[in-house]
């Protein structure tokens, strides 16, 4: 009889579903996480279309197009459709747009795209399974496979980046360069008829002088750093709008700590990992040597510490380490590559280990080993020693 | 008092938004009209057997069942009625359990029994045991017989004793409204249960968010031995292995119990129900529930008669909407029933009606330690999937014994992965009983 009385069938509304605890949607999906990176990666993207005209959005189109379609043969080959997969490929190719320069043959930013989602992440069985950042893979191997077209004459401290100048914004033409002699900064020079654009050194390459001891910045004492400041690096006014030479998205500064904070407001980075490789870069750039004397003069040829030098009742120390936070590409590395999640240690410590060592390691080659793509030749590295990282920092389970 | 400034806490776990409509109404009573299936089996031990017949009238509190071996705990009549037969029934946890079934006689005057006359309060140990077993009362944070529990006091000293009111988990409430309303009947009962154990201390935890309710015990223990601590409800504050972390400092070995580290947590209506049966012989035969989710129509805290079934409860509090998923127990911990016919049992902690049942689809892992910042006990849950799902044969390094099933893990992860499916199931594998709260249903 009970069985009966409870089995009715008008006494039970519908079947119900059942389904494993807990009985609550989860806070976060990965697919938001995908999305809300695109949205915001398109800030920088902004930025450097201002700055280097509609030759930024060939770049970065090119390489959106060259991931997705990448993806989508793979996953035709595999036979695993994916829409996540497609969405992952697309944010990876607009994050690898952000990290070239605008002035590229359009093969640079396809071969980026299509190394950096085939052989970068799709090689590896796709969303997380591979071990190296796809956009930084992916710019790292045009660099290596095309050095002539993404730096040409670097070794040789003869290398100049175009950027648009002023009334030229947006609309103008970077092939119409001209070189700025006497550039004082984006606002105060006037560009000379007939020109669209400056070609200017970035002031990435100007830090690495300093570390160089080139000849026009080396001097007794603090010399060098005030020559720099006064007379080789633009304003930093310059270099934290990104009026300044380098990669579509590197530059400007604003754009990406703007980006950076709303990623950390929905929760889809942490600021730990932002705060780690700025504070990291920021000490290291403070305590490493730069030279003071021409290369093979001796001993005293090295300043430590130059975060200390008040030269003239000028900052030039901390001015510097300033300059070293908002040049290149250590910025773009920090708020939009680092904390992609797939390549980085799984324990909260682990990801504090690996911001910090991640800043370090980018000033570092950048003064004294890479003078381009520092930040990502350094991401790649830190990516490589995760497992380790990893498996140093297993929490302790509770009572062991 | 002082200790009301201090809000000790723990690494992890998850803050939910405050849900307070639940436990704001007083308690309702849902007074059964159709049959009851008295289950006979609790989840801890063998079934009882039955010693009444069909046909036969029966007095509320009326023994229907009695335990034959230690470990079983003995069935009550809820109300006045007939036994319609000895059938078999499902609970959440268990299908197909012997049960008796018993129509209630509303017209029917019968005076309640008792199983024993009224004691003093300050028994002695074995005058509790004796009577918290013959009452039938369970122990809801971990689901074993308290008398029980307490026997174990001969061999290994309890030093402790928690009274907590802390419900983290969305939506439940019935323990913070059973202490509102009763708080003079908690505290006699803790203090009953402490003199009997000789425990050293007596603490009364409260969620630090119900400042009247703070104020009001401050007041009550002045004159009192527990101790009253507010603690932060971030769920799973009410796990024992966490609570006892937390109040005490205490960290459990994984795979223990609280008793082994001479530490008796037991909630309120425990304490409420020892309570009863001591001082009136009164049996276990009712529950408050927690009725909530989005689909109810009246959520709130119910008087329940053992036995009711899930339909019953659902016409009681009414339905806004067509049902997706019927949960009995929390959001985090309850268990999705496949239909209303189950029964409440003297376990179960809520009963949640839900209009939509969701359902992730999983992706891969990608290593973002979500899992890993928010596992209140200090576990890597990733790494716990991983190995199970490549059934690697050792994982002590991943102490999958630790996990006290709390689901954090899975609430939090982006991929939608079932990380505490595959911590049970490597629980399982190593043989280790799972917590209450997991089984509360």
């Amino acid at each position: 009889m009970s069985r009966d009385h409870y089995t009715d069938e008008s006494r039970r509304p519908a079947r119900l579903k059942v389904g494993s605890a807990p009985h609550l949607a989860p806070a976060i999906s990965y697919t938001d996480s995908v999305w809300t990176y695109i949205a915001v990666a398109c800030l920088p993207m902004g930025a450097g279309l201002i700055v280097y005209g509609l030759a930024a959005a060939r770049v970065v189109g090119l390489s959106m197009v060259a991931a997705v379609l990448t993806q989508r043969l793979i996953g035709i080959a595999k036979r695993q459709p994916g829409r996540i997969e497609i969405t992952h490929s697309a944010m990876m190719g607009l994050l690898l747009g952000l990290t070239l320069p605008a002035a590229t043959p359009w093969y640079i930013p396809v071969a980026a795209g299509a190394i950096g989602v085939g052989v970068g992440k799709a090689a590896f069985g796709g969303i997380g399974h591979y071990f190296w950042h796809p956009a930084a893979l992916g710019r790292i191997a045009v660099q290596v496979l095309f050095p002539e077209k993404l730096s040409p004459g670097l070794w040789a401290h003869g290398v100049n980046w175009p950027f648009l100048g002023r009334g030229h914004l947006l609309t103008g033409d970077l092939t119409r360069t001209c070189a700025a002699e006497h550039y004082i900064g984006w606002r105060e020079t006037l560009l000379p008829s007939g020109c669209e654009a400056w070609l200017a050194p970035r002031p990435e390459q100007i830090l690495r002088w300093l570390a160089d001891g080139r000849a026009e910045l080396t001097g007794g004492g603090d010399r060098p750093l005030l020559a720099a400041i006064r007379d080789a690096l633009p304003p930093w006014r310059d270099t934290v709008l990104g009026l300044t030479g380098g990669g579509i998205g590197e530059g400007c500064a604003v754009a990406l700590l703007v980006a950076a904070i709303y990623l950390i407001y929905r929760h889809h980075l942490r600021w730990q990992i932002v705060v780690g490789v700025l504070a990291a870069a920021a000490a290291t750039a403070a305590i490493l040597p730069i030279r003071v004397a021409p290369t093979g003069s001796g001993d005293g040829s090295w300043l430590w510490l130059p975060v200390l030098a008040w030269p003239e009742g000028l900052p030039a120390g901390p001015i510097y380490v300033l300059y070293h936070l908002t040049c290149g590409d250590l910025m773009l590395v920090a708020c939009l590559l680092a904390g992609e999640t797939v390549t980085n240690p799984i324990t909260p410590r682990g990801q504090i280990i690996f911001a910090l060592a991640l800043g370090a390691l980018t000033v570092f080659l950048r003064m004294y080993a890479l003078p381009v793509c520092a930040g990502y030749w350094a991401l790649l590295a830190m990516n490589t020693i995760v497992p380790l990282i990893d498996r140093r920092t297993q929490p302790r389970a509770l009572g062991t | 008092m002082s200790l009301f400034r201090r809000r000790p806490s723990f690494r992890g776990g998850y803050w939910f938004a405050r849900l307070r409509d639940a436990g704001a109404e007083p308690i309702g009573d849902i007074s059964p009209t159709a049959p009851l299936a008295v289950p006979l089996a609790d989840r801890s031990g063998p079934a009882a057997s039955p010693v009444v017949e069909a046909g036969q009238p029966v007095a509320p509190g009326q023994l229907i069942a009695a335990a034959q071996d230690e470990r079983a705990l003995p069935a009550h009549a809820p109300v006045a009625g007939t036994v319609v037969e000895i059938g078999r029934v499902d609970t959440a946890d268990a299908c197909d359990s012997p049960a008796i079934v018993i129509a209630p006689d509303p017209v029917r005057h019968a005076e309640p029994q008792s199983v024993g006359p009224p004691l003093s309060n300050q028994s002695d140990l074995d005058e509790l045991v004796e009577r918290l077993s013959a009452a039938g009362v369970i122990n809801t944070v971990d689901n074993q017989p308290l008398g029980r529990q307490l026997a174990r006091a001969r061999r290994q000293p309890i030093q402790h004793v928690i009274v907590n009111s802390i419900e983290s988990q969305p939506p439940l409430a019935a323990q913070q409204r059973q202490l509102a309303e009763q708080p003079t009947d908690v505290l006699d009962a803790a203090e009953m249960i402490r003199h009997a154990t000789g425990a050293r201390r007596l603490w009364l935890t409260v969620p630090d968010t119900g400042r009247r309710l703070i104020r009001t015990l401050q007041q009550l223990c002045r004159r009192h031995p527990a101790r009253p601590v507010a603690l932060t409800p971030k769920y799973p504050q009410e796990s024992p292995v966490v609570l006892v972390h937390t109040l005490l400092g205490v960290a459990l070995s994984p795979g223990r119990n609280t008793l082994e580290a001479g530490v008796l947590v037991v909630d309120v209506a425990t304490v409420l129900a020892a309570g009863r049966a001591v001082r009136y012989g009164q049996a276990q035969t009712h529950r408050v529930l927690t009725v909530g989710g989005d689909a109810a129509e009246r959520p709130g805290c119910y008087l329940v008669a053992v036995g009711t079934s899930l339909a019953d409860v659902c016409e009681h509090v009414g339905l806004r909407g067509p049902l997706g998923r019927v949960v009995v127990g929390g959001l985090m911990t309850g268990l999705a029933v496949p239909d209303l016919s189950v029964v409440i049992t003297r376990t179960t902690s809520a009963v949640l009606f839900l209009s939509e049942s969701w359902h992730g689809r999983p992706i891969a892992c990608v290593r973002c330690g979500a899992c890993v910042e928010h596992c209140p006990v200090g576990l890597m849950p990733a790494s716990l999937l991983s190995a199970f799902e490549l059934d690697q044969a050792d994982v002590s390094e991943l102490y999958p014994e630790a996990c006290i099933e709390c689901g954090v893990c899975s609430l939090v992860c982006p991929s939608h992965l079932p990380l505490l499916l595959a911590a049970q199931r490597l629980k399982a594998r190593a043989g280790v009983p799972r917590p209450a709260e997991a089984t509360s249903s």
